[in-house]
């Protein structure tokens, strides 16, 4: 939605949300920095996220805010703010670094995938845009937590490395759902080992699940060829 | 059909085994509830699991790992998959109910911006509506995303369409055999202050909308919306931002895109929250969000015939397929209330009617209905309240009992949720 003049109702916390940037400190060379610069930002963005929830006339002023935060992004900052105690924090600074980018931001976001915020930290990997991002997926495809979004997003990119770890996850029934999700992925890929996988499965899968699944795929691979 | 109101003794309560339970769905068989746990703020949970419970027992036997803070849940009409929004996330997991797996994960839109909502699946189980109230990182606005719900299909659970329109849209339901999709519409042209509407789709295009006024408030939304089972109309809460509210449920014509009723629940809330109706059409329940009760609405006369308390903050109700059962996720105290709606008054209702066609056996009903009031309040209301509308000589219509097994075509004829008691012969 577009910010409109109803946001009156809302300026003024967004106007913290806004004034914390002004606490932040130039740029410096990256040195490892403590979290509070940003906590306050990272705390209200988050509230303000929590109230859109709750309260739709807000979620225009989150995403402004949101906006905002992004532009202004201290990678540094949000390196250490996604290590906070405090969950709220460090989901909102994981999001950030996703919108940001960057080596150093994947990271800093499979550090927080192995420390346990595997949901949030591979939701920002697959939201990283290029072929950058294609190891850590497949990482987490291997990993097993939240394996069906780094799945998924392997099979969006049309990148072919993913391939042949897509068919051992295929494969691999002891995660039912991340095998179900590599054969969506593989008929997105494409290609003869992708093909022939899928039709393996589709016959000899002994989850019901993932032999129906790499039917389905196998469905979408013969109508969309590649 | 069968008409079975209330008769609550008590509401039982399922504890759910994560935080937050939002939406629910019953699946057609009425075997299974799925309702989404989409975590907390205080203290700050990101939820991810649905649970799942079996109706028989009313006991949860397991759940399933879905995206982040999932809201709403919505089963093809064989109920062998389920679509599930995850509101943070910004995606929709597909399970296969046979296996409990999450087979297929859909972006709709960006975590934490696009604001995921309702779904509704049509009638023939080809496409599933995703609702929305957030937008686009980028400023655009993809409102509702339409997924293909059919797994035959090259690109099930893919996304097929998108719509995009001002607003924020909550939860929906279908009429017309699945021709219209009708959808609560907040905000419209992105005017926090603009009345809620009822939207009407027909493939994608926005065809027709209602407009309510509510009485008081500041800013409305409408969270949820029905459509009552003979497709003729939806009774729309309305969610106040504000603290004044109107406490009101609307009743539109959905052929004629028109009020025709407003429901003063008397609740003392001012944000009704999820609204449902049973089976046969004849009773609407709408959550009273804040003040943790649900108001039960008779729809041939629109008047509220009881209030029931549940727990903390209840978002969502549903009925199961029978309408012997009614779930209601209580957001605010982690558990699901099951209200029971007893057959036996089927018997009261049947009586009620037959005295209505024949005034000679009023004194048989007046003592087998004196005989089921001996213990429960919330029967004698009813029984009152039918009473009184016999009284004016008024014919209640389409109380059916559930063993007169009326033909289809007579119950084409029932006009449910009319606003008002009208007449109805059978033949």
């Amino acid at each position: 939605m577009r910010l409109t003049k109803a946001h009156i109702a809302v300026a003024a916390l967004a106007a913290l949300v806004a004034g914390a940037f002004a606490l932040k400190p130039p740029p410096t060379p990256p040195v490892r920095r403590e979290a509070e610069p940003l906590r306050p930002m990272l705390v209200s963005l988050s509230e303000l996220h929590t109230a859109a929830q709750t309260d739709r006339t807000k979620v225009d002023a989150y995403l402004s805010a949101r906006a905002r935060a992004v532009e202004t992004a201290d990678v540094d900052a949000l390196i250490v703010a996604s290590r906070d105690e405090d969950l709220a924090v460090r989901v909102m600074a994981i999001h950030l670094l996703g919108a940001v980018g960057g080596e150093r931001a994947m990271a800093a976001l499979m550090h927080a995938y192995r420390a346990g915020d595997a949901q949030a930290a591979a939701q920002a990997v697959a939201a990283i845009e290029g072929a950058d991002a294609v190891p850590a997926l497949l990482e987490i495809l291997s990993a097993g937590p939240a394996a069906n979004i780094a799945a998924e997003a392997l099979g969006r990119r049309g990148d072919a490395r993913a391939v042949e770890p897509l068919i051992a996850a295929l494969r691999d029934e002891t995660d039912p759902s991340r095998a179900c999700h590599a054969a969506g992925a593989l008929a997105r890929l494409g290609g003869p080992a992708a093909r022939l996988a899928l039709e393996q499965s589709a016959a000899g899968a002994t989850h019901v699940s993932i032999r129906r699944s790499a039917q389905q795929a196998s469905t979408r691979f013969s109508e969309e060829p590649r | 059909m069968s008409l079975m109101i209330a008769l609550l003794l008590f509401a039982q309560q399922i504890p759910t085994p994560n935080v937050g339970p939002f939406g629910a769905a019953v699946s057609p068989d009425g075997a299974t509830l799925l309702v989404p746990e989409f975590g907390s703020f205080n203290p700050y949970v990101i939820g991810g699991t649905v649970a799942v419970i079996d109706t028989a027992t009313d006991s949860v036997t397991g759940t399933i790992a879905v995206g982040m803070q999932p809201e709403d849940v919505a089963f093809t009409p064989d109920g062998a998959y389920a679509f599930v929004t995850n509101a943070g996330g910004a995606t929709v997991s597909v399970i296969d109910m046979a296996t409990q797996i999450v087979v297929a994960t859909t972006p709709c839109g960006e975590p934490f911006a696009t604001f995921l909502y309702g779904v509704a699946i049509d009638p023939d189980g080809k496409l599933a509506y995703v609702n929305t109230t957030g937008g686009n990182w980028d400023g655009s606005e993809e409102n509702i995303f339409i997924l293909d719900a059919d797994p035959a299909s090259p690109t099930f659970a893919d996304v097929v369409d998108t719509v995009e329109i001002s607003g924020g849209f909550t939860r929906g339901g279908f009429r017309a055999q699945g021709d219209r999709y009708v959808v609560a519409r907040g905000f419209a042209d992105n005017d926090f202050s603009a009345s809620p509407r009822v939207s009407q789709f027909h493939n994608g295009v926005l065809v027709s909308e209602t407009i309510v006024v509510p009485a008081v408030g500041g800013f409305h939304g409408a969270e949820d919306l029905v459509v009552t089972p003979n497709g003729k109309y939806a009774y729309l809460p309305v969610w106040n931002f504000t603290e004044e509210g109107s406490d009101e449920v609307f009743v539109i014509d959905l052929g004629e895109n028109k009020v025709i009723d407003i429901v003063r629940l008397g609740s003392g809330d001012n944000a009704q929250h999820g609204i449902t109706s049973d089976p046969s059409g004849l009773l609407v329940l709408a959550t009273n969000f804040f003040a943790g009760s649900v108001s039960v609405i008779f729809t041939p006369t629109n008047t509220v015939i009881d209030t029931i308390p549940v727990e903390s903050l209840p978002n969502e109700v549903v009925f199961t397929p029978d309408g012997l059962k009614a779930y209601v996720t209580n957001q605010g105290s982690n558990s699901v209330s099951v209200i029971p709606f007893a057959p036996s008054l089927d018997l009261v209702v049947s009586l009620a009617q037959t005295a209505v066609v024949d005034p000679s056996v009023q004194k048989a009903l007046d003592k087998k209905i004196a005989k089921a009031l001996e213990d429960d309040t919330h029967l004698a209301a009813l029984v009152k309240f039918i009473k009184e509308k016999s009284a004016e000589g008024k014919i209640v219509i389409g109380l059916y009992a559930k063993d007169t097994n009326p033909p289809a075509e007579d119950l084409n004829n029932v006009d449910v949720g009319l606003g008002g008691i009208d007449t109805y012969t059978q033949p």
